[in-house]
């Protein structure tokens, strides 16, 4: 988790993704941060994402973006 | 049927009408019915290429889920590649309709000019909103392909989803999760709601008539004269930015209060783009659903296909991280903007002006932590009031540049223009003899325009403000009595006909021919 | 209680919009000939009607051609009138009383251009007295335009804001309760009771507004449509119908010589078809008649009232040795 928030701070800095849970509604992320983060994820965790994937209920906190990536992970 | 027509008004008046009278579980059939009198009034031949998408996107969505059924019996990985290709064939279908009927001349035309001969023209006509129920139908199709919805098994309930008449002509483009829901519940009539609808409709109709057909009498003579007004080239542009906003989201507006009036909420298309604080921005406020479309339907699978996935691994062993992990997403957004641009016609203009915008984001997102640095360095506060004009403007000056590329004939004149508004500048020939159709070439009657044009950017701009701050319907309600408010109306109703110019496109929207 | 207030309130505004814009009519909205021509459309029986474009208005004089001929007939023709308003003029006028010939004259502009929505767009549909024919007049042509052209049918003369004290004027006298003519005669014209317009002889450059040259890449369909219908009309009716075109000046002819030509080339086709006679009369031989531009109001094509009187002499014995 740690280290995703790495990512997120260094893809975006500025914002507590400790607490966030409005990182899509806020438009705090645009398209290009969410890819960058996607790219990131597969690099460090070996995940796979597809367009069903990129929904605001999977990236608007850190939490619910862990939640996915161990998810993937489980489904590989 | 042309919106500013008498014989569309009395339409939507039936509709609305007949809508709240009939029983509740009949109403979406009187939308269908009147979406397809609506679309049979411009022609009855051309009734066929709705009903081919309509036709082909149905049996898609039912055939997706037939493969589904199957999955337990043939196995994942064949059922994929079964849904794989009934998706292909349907796009193929959908867009390839399109494609043949909006680009064949052009096509020709390019291979033409190249192979030095002349190509055989073909006479096409562009069905009426082609271009927009196209891309609804080919949405839903994606959105069953990827079960983020269920598919529809009425047909005739299917039919309405993509032939709804108020959106028909110009967008929004809708997702089938949201709007379907709305056009098949029942309604009952809310006053309120019909208000709403009034409301949005007249302040459309101001945007479109007063201020947009004002401006586009300037915009059609600086433009269409480029080297006679050349002294005028930078109001011929802002112009056009007032032309280009007041019909497109005027038009937007009244198929919007139209939609109200019939109990359904379309999806927003426009949210103050000249407020718009960079590129990116401005196309999260510029014609929102075709921007969240291509980003949902195109830009993401892009983004995280297999081959574009490889292409960014070798981009990082190569480039470094930020540029390897960018690159890939520039790729993918200039590709979008492509396909932006050639939508919005069989031009070469439009390519370099999807080109432009593709490349100005891509290369502000790729720089954006060097951007970053930067602004540290100058100590420049960029959540301050100061840095917010500036990006503003800034973003105007570039929105402009690509207007040059959307409006003038072509390329080179495009090119001519933009150098002619930063070499020449003469207010003067504001009041050449012709430069507006009307008003026997009296300079009072040209300043009379303009002061029209100036005031409804200012009503606008005022709207605007309120807007963006947030204005709600309730606190609009609280401020302002039902009987101020209806004086309101009366007067923009009245201001329609008193300031309002007389279409130069006999009666038409901009956007109504894609 | 509320909703009813709301409602109350809504209609009370409606109403006074309506008279709102009644009193604009009334005040914003010049006195047109038309006024008179629709009037006389139901008032007189004729044998001949002429309807057609200005050069027609101009150029024909009914009581020449009575003169000659013995058959009465009335000048329908208006600035800006496209056979779509002729054939409800037409239809509005044979309702009261069936004329024996419809003389249509064709300006070949009028068929290759749409028509714009401006000005006297809707003034004949304006000034048609309520009836079966205006409501078909409605369909056909009305409900198409801009919401605003009947709506607000002020909405078309802003630019005559400035006559108001003029037009209150004339409105509520007794030349307007009586449809004289005599208020449109001034030093360029005077309106005749044959529905005429007789353009005086006057000084000044020669002007070349409104000039839609020939190009049959730009046929209105919707001219093909009506004419036909006309046709349809008159033979259902009994009626003759004829087709002429006036004569032009010289000068104009022979700087678009190529223009003109291939007009004439198509619409002798074109009636041949339709069974119609057809006289263009810059083709024919007009005896003495002088088509230099001296004896023309304009460039275009309107002639003086004494050049008019000649040519509907002419008129006259081409319809006589038909």
């Amino acid at each position: 988790m740690e280290q995703l928030i790495e990512i997120l701070e260094d893809i975006h800095p500025g914002v507590d993704y400790e607490t966030c849970t409005t990182l899509i509604d806020d438009e705090i992320l645009d398209s290009f941060a969410i890819l960058s983060i996607v790219s990131e994820l597969e690099e460090e965790f070996g995940v796979s994402l597809t367009p069903v994937d990129i929904v605001p209920d999977n990236f608007n906190s850190a939490k619910a973006l862990w939640k996915m990536v161990q998810r993937l992970q489980n489904e590989e | 049927m042309s919106l500013i027509s008498l014989k569309f008004l009395i339409f939507v008046v039936i509709a609305v009408v007949g809508y709240y009278l009939i029983p509740k579980k009949y109403q979406w059939i009187w939308l269908l019915v009147f979406s397809y009198i609506y679309y049979i009034s411009s022609g009855v031949k051309i009734v066929f290429f709705l009903v081919f998408s309509t036709a082909v996107t149905y049996m898609t969505g039912l055939l997706l889920q037939k493969s589904e059924e199957k999955e337990s019996t043939l196995g994942k990985k064949k059922i994929k590649a079964r849904k794989r290709k009934i998706i292909t064939l349907a796009l193929l279908l959908d867009f390839g309709m399109l494609g043949i009927l909006k680009y064949t001349n052009f096509l020709l035309g390019s291979i033409g000019s190249v192979l030095g001969s002349s190509v055989p023209e073909f006479d096409f006509l562009l069905p009426l909103g082609i271009s927009f129920y196209t891309f609804q139908s080919a949405g839903y199709v994606l959105d069953v392909y990827w079960g983020k919805c269920k598919p529809e098994r009425n047909v005739f309930k299917f039919a309405l989803f993509v032939s709804f008449f108020p959106q028909l002509m110009q967008g929004p483009i809708g997702r089938f999760e949201t709007l379907a829901v709305q056009l098949y519940a029942r309604h009952s009539f809310d006053g309120q709601r019909i208000e709403r609808g009034v409301r949005r409709i007249l302040w459309g109709y101001f945007k479109k008539l007063v201020i947009a057909d004002n401006a586009a009498m300037f915009v059609n003579s600086i433009f269409g004269n480029v080297d006679q007004y050349s002294g005028l080239a930078i109001i011929g542009v802002l112009a056009y930015s007032a032309q280009l906003y007041g019909d497109f989201s005027g038009g937007i507006d009244v198929v919007s209060g139209i939609a109200c009036l019939f109990g359904i909420d379309l999806d927003e298309n426009f949210r103050r783009p000249y407020f718009a604080t960079s590129i990116t921005d401005f196309w999260h406020r510029w014609h929102i659903t075709l921007g969240t479309w291509m980003k949902d339907y195109i830009f993401y699978p892009i983004s995280l296909s297999k081959w574009m996935s490889r292409f960014g691994k070798k981009a990082r062993k190569k480039l470094g991280k930020q540029i390897g992990r960018a690159l890939p997403i520039c790729i993918a957004n200039i590709i979008v903007f492509l396909v932006v641009g050639i939508w919005h016609g069989a031009a070469w203009k439009f390519i370099v002006y999807g080109l432009y915008n593709g490349l100005v984001i891509g290369i502000s997102g790729m720089l954006a932590p060097q951007f970053r640095q930067w602004k540290n360095a100058l100590h420049i506060n960029d959540k301050g009031k100061g840095w917010m004009v500036f990006q503003i403007l800034r973003t105007f000056v570039l929105v402009n540049i690509s207007w040059f590329f959307d409006m003038a004939s072509n390329v080179p004149d495009a090119l001519k223009m933009m150098r002619y508004a930063v070499t020449k500048f003469e207010i003067s020939e504001l009041f050449t003899a012709g430069i507006i159709p009307l008003g026997n070439n009296n300079p009072k009657y040209i300043m009379l325009v303009i002061a029209t044009i100036l005031f409804g950017c200012a009503v606008l701009f005022v709207v605007s403000v309120f807007q963006e701050r947030g204005l709600t319907e309730a606190e609009l309600y609280r401020k302002v009595p039902f009987a101020l408010r209806c004086l309101c109306y009366v007067a923009i109703l009245f201001i329609l006909p008193v300031l309002g110019a007389v279409p130069v496109t006999s009666g038409g929207f901009i956007y109504a021919q894609f | 209680m509320r909703n009813f207030k709301r409602t109350f309130f809504v209609v009370i505004i409606l109403i006074f919009c309506v008279a709102v814009t009644n009193v604009a009519n009334y005040v914003i909205i010049p006195y047109s000939y038309a006024r008179i021509t629709m009037h006389n459309i139901a008032s007189e029986e004729h044998d001949i009607l002429y309807v057609g474009s200005s050069h027609g208005l101009c150029g024909i004089d009914p009581d020449i051609v009575e003169e000659n001929t013995g058959e009465s007939g009335i000048n329908l023709c208006f600035g800006g009138e496209y056979l779509r308003d002729s054939y409800y003029m037409v239809k509005e006028a044979a309702s009261h009383h069936t004329p024996k010939k419809i003389v249509y004259e064709l300006d070949p502009g009028y068929w290759v251009s749409p028509e714009n929505q401006n000005g006297d767009f809707g003034r004949l549909y304006y000034e048609m007295p309520l009836s079966k024919t205006k409501c078909q007049y409605f369909f056909a042509k009305m409900l198409d335009a801009d919401f605003r052209t009947i709506i607000f049918p002020w909405y078309n003369y802003r630019s005559q804001l400035l006559r108001i004290k003029d037009t209150v004027k004339i409105k509520g006298s007794q030349e307007y309760d009586e449809y004289d003519p005599a208020y449109f005669n001034d030093i360029v014209e005077s309106y005749r009771k044959s529905g005429m317009i007789y353009r005086n002889r006057i000084e000044g450059e020669k002007s070349f507004d409104n000039f839609v040259l020939w190009d049959e890449k730009n046929i209105q369909e919707i001219s093909k449509t009506y004419f036909e219908k006309l046709k349809v009309f008159c033979d259902e009716k009994g009626i003759e119908l004829i087709v002429i075109t006036t004569p032009i000046p010289r000068e104009t002819q022979e700087m678009y010589e190529q223009q003109y030509a291939d007009a004439d080339q198509y619409f002798r086709t074109y009636f041949e078809k339709q069974k119609v006679e057809y006289y263009n009369f810059n083709y024919m031989d007009l005896g003495g008649f002088n088509r230099a531009l001296s004896e023309f109001a304009d460039g275009e094509g309107h002639m003086y009232g004494d050049t008019a009187e000649k040519f509907s002499g002419i008129l006259a014995n081409t319809l006589k040795n038909q």
